[in-house]
């Protein structure tokens, strides 16, 4: 049992969406764990809250589990790749819908229990992550979390915006700058206030 | 080149604290709680037809016809039953009644008989409906 479970667990993320799509339930937790943090994460930086995030990611799974019957593993897509695609096209409908820059409420960090005021700081920081990357407009913010959180490579970028790696390579590195700039005006957020 | 340094130097270092940061964050409990449930349904949902059609473009094993055929007749142990019976049959229509006969040690024959005899002709029967 343990043996087929570390066998299920050498698969790449193509094969066990064949293994799903035949039912097994090993494939969708394997699945889920290696992509949901990935969706949830790229979902949040772009959103800013986690309310949406959540919603993104779990809408943006569930149209991969409903693709899997007819995922073809000799496609060019790969599944993370696919997802992510899913999850900024969502995160840019919802933007575009609510026609806001969202910021998280001191509310939803609200916590009692011992160790609170770290995390309350840890919070704090990515609040204010998240409302200097909220300055940036969509595509470099996506750019900007795909590159330097996510960590994938321009190509794959590229692939997930619909844009060719030049304008990636430039979107990133322009992103970047303007983050820089609009964390200069919170250090008090992140604790590095005198 | 000198601003462009002190920018490399300063808020790039806190940035890519930040970044790391958030490479750390991930979904609750409860969001992958409600994914997992989602996957359970959707695999619920799928016609095997529409799986077995997906395993035909992917690289695993799947069961063929023929295969599926032998499960459905109850396994290979049937059969060997099925195709001796089938051989015993080929043999009674290709060989005349006698030899058949001597085969069987005129043991089959009589229950042949008795069932010619309860049995009613079929040329009888032509014949009773084209009385009425």
């Amino acid at each position: 049992m343990a043996g087929a479970e570390t066998e299920i667990a050498a698969l790449d993320d193509g094969a066990l969406m064949v293994l799903f799509a035949h039912g097994d339930p090993g494939a969708a937790r394997l699945l889920t764990e290696r992509l949901l943090p990935r969706a949830y994460r790229h979902a949040a930086r772009v959103l800013g809250d986690r309310t949406e995030a959540e919603d993104v990611a779990q809408e943006a799974m569930l149209r991969l589990w409903r693709a899997a019957t007819d995922w073809q593993t000799d496609g060019a897509a790969r599944p993370a790749t696919w997802l992510h695609r899913v999850v900024a096209n969502l995160s840019i409908d919802r933007l575009r819908k609510s026609g806001r820059s969202v910021e998280l409420g001191d509310d939803d960090f609200a916590d009692d229990s011992p160790g609170a005021e770290a995390r309350l700081q840890q919070a704090g920081r990515m609040d204010a992550l998240d409302r200097a990357l909220a300055q940036l407009p969509e595509r470099q913010r996506q750019a900007v979390v795909l590159r330097h959180i996510e960590e994938l490579s321009n190509p794959e970028i590229a692939e997930i915006l619909g844009l060719g790696v030049e304008a990636v390579e430039s979107l990133t590195a322009r992103g970047k700058r303007a983050l820089t700039q609009a964390l200069a005006g919170q250090k008090e957020a992140l604790g590095y206030g005198d | 080149m000198a601003i462009e340094r002190e920018t490399e130097a300063g808020p790039y270092g806190e940035l890519e604290v930040l970044l790391a940061r958030a490479q750390s964050d991930g979904p609750s409990p409860d969001l992958m709680a409600r994914v997992l449930a989602d996957a359970a349904a959707v695999q619920a949902a799928t016609p095997a037809r529409a799986a077995a059609a997906a395993a035909g473009r992917a690289p695993v094993a799947r069961r063929g016809w023929f295969a599926e055929l032998v499960t459905g007749l109850g396994g290979w142990s049937a059969v060997s039953g099925i195709t001796a019976a089938g051989i015993v049959g080929l043999g009674v229509g290709l060989y005349s009644p006698d030899m058949v006969t001597g085969w069987l040690g005129d043991t089959a024959l009589p229950y042949a008989f008795g069932g010619y005899a309860v049995t009613p002709d079929i040329g009888e029967l032509w014949t009773e409906s084209g009385d009425v």
